[in-house]
């Protein structure tokens, strides 16, 4: 019992020497942790020691903690049955058992109650007792309101082959959502919580992580000359015959992530006082240069859009090949890229990816919304931010690829990835991330919020939807929030920036494109130039019948506009006169046509909608404008180039006769 | 044996056949408008008079394909009618290579017509089979690549690196290029074999396989080859440079151009063929006067 008590103290002492930093989040799960990796065996051996802490008001009888490796462990996880691992990634699994599993071998509170024989898995989200992804502990007594309590426990693992977002490769390894990881307590008025509960949800192939800010120190052994790279900053390392021990320490954040291999390059740039690490196998330090650029850019740019980046550190991971398995994930202060030799430099998917996985460091990591339950929080924001990142870094017209003449710009690539899917009338952004069915979840969770956060921009304004984001960012940063903090968010800016425009703020929006299927697209069906007659019949005097020119405009002009989705949204309409004028009207969008009618000494020639492009989230951009004249030597220059590539190719065909 | 003098003879027959070449130019053109045909309508179906069609005129656009694709559905529907028609050149090349072995070497203008058409349908069958007998070699060699690529190994999770699988994949490129050229070189001597002996297949293959290594083909063969693209690569800068200064159609000129060079060059390659075999004929038997 002494022995606890004083590995008890030592660990407040451990962790108030670490607490120097100031204090930006709730510290709520705290993790002590050394760790053991035998390359070998392929296993990790670890003994936490836990501090977690109830903030709600009510006794805590049980804690719940994520396996996620046990996702791995077999055929019969959920995260196998709900079948969405590529085949490129579980084909060699039996070849070389490259199943894994993750248990706790002992487990005892401070008072020394072993807790060991009541543990059991159990499974929140479906009726799969095969999975064993969750873990209860049920408690020796029950933890208090505002107690906190210390686990100290022992585990194993055997690390899985290749498994999405985890795993080894020959000699490298990617270890996230790896140690057994206590659940979030959601106490009442938290979230959707009317009482305090867990959640705590099994593994889903569709689904990241969710969980309480807190400390963590670890310390990592790994075989000598392995480079470690990890989530928070290096504090010591020593070593003995065969290992060397690296401990890391982060303060205020949700999760501890970590890589290793002998192979690794480390390359360190600094932007202002955050160090950007940059690990890579050898045949690809040549991107080390694009990688810092880039980094350094987001930081910049989150800093003066969003907020400060409070850590020291962003480590980012460039994979080797074969651990492309790894690519494009963000955890705490810790990223992984994914660059192939193959892709040609014009083509920005390096960028693209160091950049998204830098942003969710705001929206997840800091801002810890729930993945899994409301991904379009996460994964949305992010796609928003990384569009209006690569846009100023590379140019709006080629910041997806550039490469031989062709350009693809972000924002344009994200409306075709969700308009050219089948998502999208399918389903709302409310679903969790493993309720979207028919590939429904990327284009929703990803494109379409990010369109209709672009859309709400174009509605409100750019200043008004800078000063939501940064409010948002600022409010929530180390909580969890919801969708209605969100949205409460919207309106009170909305209401304060926008009042007359939008009395009643934006939940009309938010229920068309968050918790609707609404489908966007006005169309201009046709313009009439009518020559106005003259007057005529009993004008001045009943004693006989005049005719007289009309006086000013001598026409009636009509622009007839359709609303063909079911989404009501204000729209612009530019008309263009003869004369090279321009005039801007305004719609409410709200009936399903509109005839406007403007009186005008000029003929109307065209007329476009939404001419700011201010709705990318409108379907259909071709019916978006009419001219009274045939556009048909535009089309005849792009059909003489398709007609002469056709030409080409039929010369081709024939050329081996 | 000048090859550039063998070269020079085989375009100073153009100065005769020219009709000939013009016309199977006409004939792609035409293919190409009735390619267009269905896409132009569903064009002006869908954005006749938007003012969206600007963009298209405006270089490549994403935005504008990827909307316009969406709307129209695209080529989806025309993948038959495309298939069909391509069928359908192919076919009438057939007929055109096989007239071309009528018009090899000098010959009087008013007769190439009658030659040509002559040619074409007493050669079409030779040439039908000698066209599926080099399809048949370059799947092999496609085919060999394939099996190669597999065994060294293609799945990317058991690779070290990816560099050794690009450096396989531009190996095996330049591989079929070479092996494509080699198959024209052989097939060009086929189609000479088909005139003097007629389509005695084993014979023919027989007499391919002596000759076609020669390096006096092959140098022909690259000399061809070369004078074409290098004709192609200046009507691209050319085409690239002028970029929006120019009078309407200039750039659809520019093309049409260098598909006729392409007509031109197969004609060019098999004449000079026939000069460079007819030359080496006159020499051996001169050596064995």
């Amino acid at each position: 019992m002494k022995l606890y008590w004083f590995l008890f103290f030592c660990f407040c002492v451990s962790q108030n020497l670490i607490a120097q930093d100031p204090v930006l989040s709730p510290r709520i799960a705290n993790y002590k942790m050394h760790i053991e990796l035998d390359a070998d065996t392929k296993k990790l051996s670890g003994h936490t020691i836990l501090r977690w802490k109830n903030t709600s008001n009510n006794p805590i009888e049980y804690l719940l903690f994520h396996l996620y490796y046990n996702a791995f462990k077999n055929s019969e996880s959920t995260f196998f049955k709900e079948g969405s691992i590529p085949e490129f990634l579980s084909s060699d699994i039996d070849e070389v058992c490259g199943w894994s599993w993750s248990e706790i071998t002992s487990i005892k509170d401070q008072e020394g109650n072993d807790l060991t024989p009541n543990i059991h898995h159990v499974q929140p989200d479906d009726q799969n007792t095969e999975d064993q992804t969750v873990l209860k502990v049920p408690l020796a007594y029950s933890l208090a309101p505002g107690e906190e309590i210390v686990l100290e426990f022992d585990w194993e693992a055997k690390i899985p082959k290749t498994m999405p977002r985890t795993g080894y490769n020959k000699e490298y390894y990617f270890f996230a959502q790896w140690f057994p990881k206590v659940g979030v307590y959601e106490p009442a008025g938290m979230r959707y919580s009317t009482e305090g509960q867990w959640n705590c949800h099994q593994y889903h192939a569709n689904g990241e992580y969710y969980a309480d800010f807190g400390n963590y120190d670890v310390s990592l052994r790994v075989p000598k000359g392995y480079t470690v790279a990890s989530t928070g900053s290096l504090k010591e390392k020593t070593e003995d015959s065969n290992t060397e021990t690296w401990r890391f320490t982060q303060n205020d954040v949700i999760d501890f992530t970590w890589s290793t291999s002998p192979h690794f390059v480390e390359t360190t740039e600094w932007y202002k006082d955050v160090a950007i690490k940059f690990y890579t196998y050898p045949y690809k330090t040549d991107y080390t240069k694009r990688y810092m650029e880039i980094m350094k850019f987001c930081l910049q740019y989150m800093e003066e859009h969003v907020g400060p980046y409070p850590y020291k550190t962003i480590s980012v991971i460039d994979p080797p090949v074969h651990g492309l398995f790894t690519g494009g994930m963000e955890y705490p202060t810790i990223i992984s890229s994914l660059s192939l030799k193959f892709f040609p430099e014009g083509v920005k998917t390096l960028e693209t990816l160091a950049a998204h996985e830098f942003i969710h460091q705001y929206f997840m990591q800091m801002v810890a919304t729930h993945e899994m339950e409301e991904a379009w929080m996460d994964e949305g924001i992010t796609t928003y931010y990384e569009g209006k990142i690569l846009n100023a870094f590379f140019g709006e017209k080629c910041s997806t690829i550039d490469q031989f003449g062709i350009t693809v710009g972000n924002k344009e690539w994200n409306r075709t990835e969700f308009f050219n899917s089948s998502a999208i009338d399918l389903a709302p952004n409310t679903l969790k991330s493993y309720e979207y069915t028919n590939g429904s979840y990327g284009p929703t969770a990803y494109n379409k919020t990010a369109i209709w956060l672009e859309t709400l921009e174009g509605l409100v304004g750019a200043e008004s939807m800078a000063e939501i984001m940064r409010t948002y960012f600022d409010r929530w940063k180390f909580k969890h929030p919801c969708r209605t903090d969100f949205l409460d968010v919207v309106d009170e800016i909305v209401l304060s920036n926008n009042k007359e425009q939008f009395p009643n703020g934006m939940q009309w929006y938010f229920d068309q494109v968050l918790f609707g299927t609404a489908v966007c697209d006005y169309s201009i069906e046709h313009i009439e130039n009518e020559i106005l007659e003259p007057k005529r019949g009993f004008l001045n005097t009943l004693d006989n019948c005049t005719e007289e020119e009309q006086e000013g405009s001598p026409f009636i002009c009509s622009i007839f506009i359709r609303r063909l989705g079911d989404m009501k949204l204000p729209v612009e309409i530019e008309v263009s006169y003869e004369d090279g004028v321009k005039e801007l009207y305004t719609w409410d969008g709200q009936n399903k046509s509109h005839e406007l009618k403007i009186h005008s000494s000029q003929k109307i020639i065209s007329a476009t909608l939404d001419p700011e492009f201010k709705l990318p989230i409108d379907k259909n951009l071709i019916n978006n404008s009419l001219s009274i004249s045939s556009k048909s030597k535009a089309t005849s220059t792009f059909l003489s180039e398709i007609r002469s590539g056709f030409q080409h190719v039929l010369e081709g065909i024939v050329s081996i006769i | 044996m000048n090859i550039i003098s063998t070269y020079n003879n085989a375009i100073k027959n153009l100065a005769t056949v020219w009709p000939i070449l013009a016309f199977i130019f006409f004939v792609n053109c035409l293919f190409g408008y009735v390619f267009i045909s269905p896409l132009k309508a569903s064009l002006d179906e869908t954005i006749g008079k938007s003012l969206f069609a600007e963009r298209l005129g405006q270089g490549f656009d994403y935005t504008a394909l990827t909307e316009i694709l969406r709307e129209t559905g695209g080529l989806s529907g025309l993948s038959s009618w495309l298939i069909g028609l391509a069928l359908l050149y192919f076919l009438w090349n057939i007929f055109t290579s096989a007239g071309f072995l009528g018009i090899l070497g000098p010959h009087s203008k008013l007769s190439i017509w009658n030659k040509f058409y002559q040619a074409g349908s007493k050669y079409f069958l030779s040439i039908l089979t000698i066209t599926f007998f080099s399809i048949f070699l370059f799947s092999l060699g496609l085919l060999a690549v394939g099996v190669i690529l597999q065994a060294l190994g293609l799945n990317l999770l058991q690779m070290e690196t990816e560099l050794a699988l690009i450096r396989n994949i531009k190996l095996a490129v330049v591989f079929l290029f070479v092996w494509r050229f080699l198959i024209g070189i052989f097939r060009d001597h086929c189609k000479l074999d088909v005139i003097d002996n007629g389509l005695a297949f084993w014979s023919m293959i027989k007499n391919a396989c002596k000759h076609f290594l020669s390096s006096h083909y092959i140098l022909l063969a690259f000399f061809n080859v070369a004078i074409l693209a290098l004709f192609l690569i200046l009507l691209f800068f050319l085409k690239s440079s002028l970029g929006e200064f120019v009078l309407f159609g200039t750039i659809g000129l520019l093309g049409q151009l260098s598909i006729f060079l392409r007509v031109v060059y197969r004609y060019i390659r098999i004449n000079s063929f026939h000069a460079l075999k007819q030359s080496k004929l006159s020499h051996d038997i001169e050596n064995e006067d």
